[in-house]
């Protein structure tokens, strides 16, 4: 409901009410749409019930439906599959084994996570209950997201594999701006079921016509590849392999949120200001490029 | 596991799911914190039911409640038990 939305977006741009249908049991689904100047971000149905003092409440049709899904449990992750989703042992032991990876790296017990497999956005959408989300007219219909403070995350990618969204429940536990965030996330565990290397590649093809001078400032490549994923994933391997190793990846993953935080971590870990960006940038990706 | 209370709550906070695991924020001038958010009802209202209002003006004071209270506040109007059984 809430999203990723600030208040003031929903002053300026009211939600509606598409309608009310009773359901059995004393329900109601309520459609609710979001939209902003005539495009509809989300259309979502709430479940709404009456308990005997007749005060209403939201029935957790997430939780619901969870409640079909097929359970397996390894180590210290609990794999939770949609009946649309294949088990698959292989990957489930593949993800305990980043699990333990992360733990190591990080010098922590390995994250109890619960993986939420679903085969597509469509199936995470009926999932939860959502008939329409802008990422549904997408021509990559895979994808996934972490919730580290709840240890879930959601693999909508028709595999209990997912590195990437696992980096963030460990991430979590430090105060990283979102390029490092996102980058040592791509670093460690790809993006779009890619690794970070592929990435960069198309970076570096592109780069002469590129300027980095401007970061923070994103770019999209295509669907695929972004600045954020790309350049973010090459500060923390840098760190980490060239310029100090874990204690350096340490200082860009507590660098704090603020763009300010993000040129004192870079300048912290790489000695560089903003008028290098684009010369140590370019410089670094050469190796990629061809 | 813990508590459904938390989780169910949680699914009201996903961000935009993407190719690209996550979307950039969308937001507007920064808000008078004491503004009220109406939610909109549509055409079908004219002939609705004293409880399917009493249903909308629910969904209308938690949309405000979303940003404005505890999580406790949130969690209690959510009927959560799903992962505690398990």
């Amino acid at each position: 409901m809430k999203g990723n939305f600030e208040k003031g977006f929903f002053f300026q741009y009211a939600p509606q009410i598409l309608g009310i249908r009773a359901m059995s049991d004393n329900r109601y689904e309520v459609k609710l749409e979001v939209q902003q100047s005539g495009i509809t971000f989300k259309i979502m149905n709430l479940i709404v019930a009456f308990d005997g003092l007749n005060r209403p409440y939201f029935i957790d049709q997430f939780g619901e439906n969870l409640t079909e899904f097929d359970a397996v449990r390894k180590e210290t992750l609990t794999f939770l599959y949609s009946k649309k989703v294949a088990k698959n042992d292989s990957l489930e032991q593949k993800m305990v084994h980043f699990n333990q990876k992360l733990a190591t790296l990080f010098n922590i017990s390995p994250k109890s996570t619960s993986v939420i497999v679903l085969k597509n956005l469509k199936d995470y959408c009926d999932v939860i209950g959502y008939d329409y989300m802008t990422f549904l007219t997408h021509d990559v219909q895979t994808g996934g997201i972490a919730l580290p403070e709840e240890q879930i995350l959601f693999s909508a990618n028709n595999s209990p594999y997912y590195p990437h969204e696992l980096v963030h429940i460990y991430t979590a536990d430090h105060d990283p701006h979102y390029w490092f965030d996102e980058g040592c996330a791509t670093y460690l565990g790809g993006s779009v079921e890619y690794p970070l290397e592929h990435h960069l590649k198309k970076v570096a093809a592109q780069m002469d016509s590129l300027d980095f001078s401007e970061l923070p400032k994103d770019q999209k490549l295509d669907d695929e590849t972004s600045l954020k994923y790309s350049l973010g994933g090459l500060f923390c391997k840098l760190a980490m392999e060239e310029f100090g190793g874990r204690v350096s990846l340490l200082i860009l993953l507590n660098s704090g949120k603020t763009e300010e935080n993000f040129h004192a971590a870079l300048k912290a870990v790489f000695g560089i200001e903003q008028k290098d960006y684009d010369a140590f940038v370019k410089e670094k990706l050469r190796k990629y490029k061809g | 596991m813990k508590p459904l209370l938390f989780f169910s709550v949680s699914l009201l906070f996903i961000p935009l799911l993407s190719c690209q695991e996550k979307t950039p924020d969308i937001q507007t001038s920064t808000p008078s914190e004491t503004r009220k958010i109406y939610v909109e009802r549509s055409s079908l209202f004219d002939n609705y039911s004293d409880q399917k209002l009493q249903v909308a003006d629910f969904v209308e004071l938690y949309f405000n409640l979303m940003y404005d209270s505890t999580l406790e506040d949130r969690n209690a109007l959510w009927d959560s038990k799903i992962l505690t059984h398990q």
